[in-house]
């Protein structure tokens, strides 16, 4: 019980000095803009959709809006959390805070509680705002299943991407490794992960010249099971009418959510308890 | 006096990280040894230990291992006659310890006061005691200043300060007097003599021994990894072999050519007021009465004359130089 206020505590305070350090008031603007502002636009009805993409409803506006969560927030998470393990570890700070009578796990969920909840909470502050927007633009009120589903799942990509974060910042043993570990990560889910499909496709002697064959969609699907961005967008997807529903088992999303949550943030406890300042 | 902590042949060896294996790998080099620490050590209530050693020798590590950060692979520790086995063990131990590690490069965008409410925290204190910590360290008037615009010296305190939080049992201070100035340096030592005296156990690793001299009652000399030696200055004296020392000095031609005829002395000459001026070391036995008499009657042939004699007790240098085997000669070892 003690352990558990210290805890509390303890979250609370690296919340504040978090959520007002230079970085993320230097974050707060690009969230807005890419967040609400985002939603603003697809749920403006006279909005027009480049292809087939048309919005039917406020699950749309959320699945497309998701695009702009993984380009800012995830983000965030990389630039708040980079250094957090690495820094203290150089500085010596680490030391003193290792030697202090707290559970090692525990301090480790402090740290990663701390870089994620930094970013999930305005983040889910303005999901919330984005619904009233919707409700506003279209007219309609979105589902609590869906706004549950869109702001739950969005802090848990955070979450994600947070202990994929701490682990990096635990492993690097200065500041430049871990900034790029973190941006790599970053880049790899966000920007190069089609590539990287496409490529084990071809590997797999799946064709991929066609990217709307539903053979290499089906593929794509699956291989999106292992990467937070393409989980994130799958549970999404699930939401969205049942034509533009992901062919994919949904135990298999499920697990995936499951996996993402459970294996990252475990070897990240792992190592921290073994952490040598 | 209660015995606070104990390490009984308490071993740990260092990890050698794996880029350094690739690398030897690579050139086909031996992969270097993994240091050791294999140290026993008691700490009771109210003692200053002076821990002392030459570079490398281990003693940051040690002091990791006292404070329950570095696990042990072998031997035991013991906090209050209590073996610590569990993390939970370890979390006792860590909060009957106040560990101040060397050189903390405090930075960031927080405050000091920030940094000593977060300790406060974690250590299951009131956050309003930072404000008090601060003033004991002398940082009050700095506390709401930025981390990176601290000096060293302000950085040490701060340091310091961390480690009092909770009014801890045993402190392990490493290198605590680097970058304080004189006056500082001064108030520390009544600090530490205030707090011995409350029961407070205090080990002090330095490499400025004269200053550590000043206020330590006791030492443990480490060196590659061991401790060579540990208890009283008296006891290592006489554990070592120390000789006593006497300087002698004089007017006349020097008689320190004739002195050094006997091999159970050392003679170093020394640059004092007077034509000459030496410290004689003899590792025999004590310098007796009889023993000095026969000296002056030696020396005292022709123009030379002793003009003072006195005993000197060995300093700390000295006694690091004896149990290290690090030559007066030699200023930097090379690490291994």
């Amino acid at each position: 019980m003690a352990d558990t206020m210290v805890f509390i505590r303890l979250l609370i305070h690296d919340l504040k000095s978090k959520m007002i350090s230079p970085r993320m008031v230097i974050l707060y603007p690009l969230l807005i803009l890419f967040i609400p502002g985002s939603v603003w636009g697809f749920s403006d009805p006279n909005t027009s959709l480049p292809g087939t993409i048309s919005i039917e409803g406020a699950s749309t506006v959320m699945f497309l809006s998701s695009l702009f969560v993984l380009l800012s927030a995830t983000l965030g998470v990389v630039l708040v959390g980079f250094d957090s393990i690495s820094r203290p570890r150089l500085t010596g700070e680490l030391t003193i805070e290792l030697a202090q009578p707290i559970n090692r796990t525990l301090l480790g969920f402090s740290h990663l509680f701390g870089v994620w909840l930094s970013v999930a909470i305005p983040v889910a502050l303005l999901q919330i705002s984005s619904l009233m927007i919707i409700q506003h633009q279209m007219g309609i009120t979105p589902s609590v299943e869906d706004s549950i589903t869109w702001v739950g799942i969005t802090a848990l990509l955070l979450l994600w991407y947070a202990s994929l974060q701490m682990i990096a910042s635990s492993m690097a043993q200065d500041l430049g490794a871990s900034v790029t570990f973190g941006v790599a990560t970053w880049m790899l889910f966000t920007l190069m992960w089609l590539l990287v499909t496409v490529v084990i496709a071809t590997v797999l002697g799946v064709d991929a010249t066609n990217t709307a064959d539903p053979t290499f969609i089906r593929f794509q699907e699956h291989a999106d099971l292992f990467s937070p961005n393409g989980v994130y967008q799958l549970v999404l997807q699930n939401r969205l009418p049942q034509s533009a529903q992901p062919t994919v088992w949904d135990g298999w999303i499920d697990l995936a959510v499951v996996g993402w949550t459970v294996i990252p943030i475990t070897y990240y406890l792992r190592r921290f308890r073994k952490l040598k300042p | 006096m209660e015995v606070l902590v104990e390490l009984e042949n308490a071993r740990y060896l260092h990890p050698i990280p794996r880029a350094i294996i690739a690398a030897a790998k690579r050139r086909k080099q031996p992969i270097p040894k993994r240091g050791v620490i294999e140290a026993s050590l008691r700490i009771e209530s109210g003692s200053i230990i002076g821990l002392v050693g030459p570079n490398g020798a281990g003693k940051s590590t040690l002091m990791s291992i006292m404070a329950g950060i570095l696990p042990l692979q072998r031997g035991i520790i013991k906090s209050n006659g209590k073996q610590v086995l569990s993390e939970q063990d370890r979390v006792h131990l860590r909060k009957r310890i106040g560990l101040m590690p060397e050189r903390v490069a405090w930075s960031g965008p927080g405050n000091p006061l920030d940094v000593i409410r977060r300790l406060c925290i974690i250590r299951g204190q009131d956050a309003k005691n930072a404000e008090e910590i601060l003033q004991r360290v002398g940082l009050s008037s700095r506390s709401r200043d930025r981390l990176s615009s601290l000096s060293q010296g302000m950085r040490q305190r701060l340091s310091l300060g961390a480690a009092l939080i909770g009014n801890p049992d045993v402190l392990l201070l490493d290198e605590p007097m680097n970058g304080l100035d004189p006056v500082a340096q001064s108030a520390f030592r009544k600090m530490i003599q205030e707090m011995a005296n409350r029961g407070t156990a205090i080990v002090v690793s330095s490499h400025q021994l004269n200053e550590l001299e000043r206020f330590v009652e006791g030492v443990a000399i480490m060196n590659q990894g061991k401790i060579v030696t540990q208890g009283s200055f008296t006891s290592v004296e006489h554990d070592l072999g120390v000789g006593q020392r006497l300087m002698v000095s004089g007017i006349g031609p020097s008689p320190a050519s004739m002195i050094s005829e006997n091999p159970l002395i050392t003679v170093k000459e020394l640059d004092e007021e007077g034509d000459w001026c030496l410290r004689l070391t003899r590792h025999d036995q004590t310098w007796s009465q009889d023993l000095r008499a026969a000296l002056i009657e030696r020396i005292n042939v022709g123009s030379t004359k002793v003009a003072s004699l006195e005993r000197v007790p060995p300093d700390l240098e000295e006694i690091l130089r004896t149990a290290t085997g690090i030559s007066e000669g030699i200023d930097l070892q090379e690490e291994e």
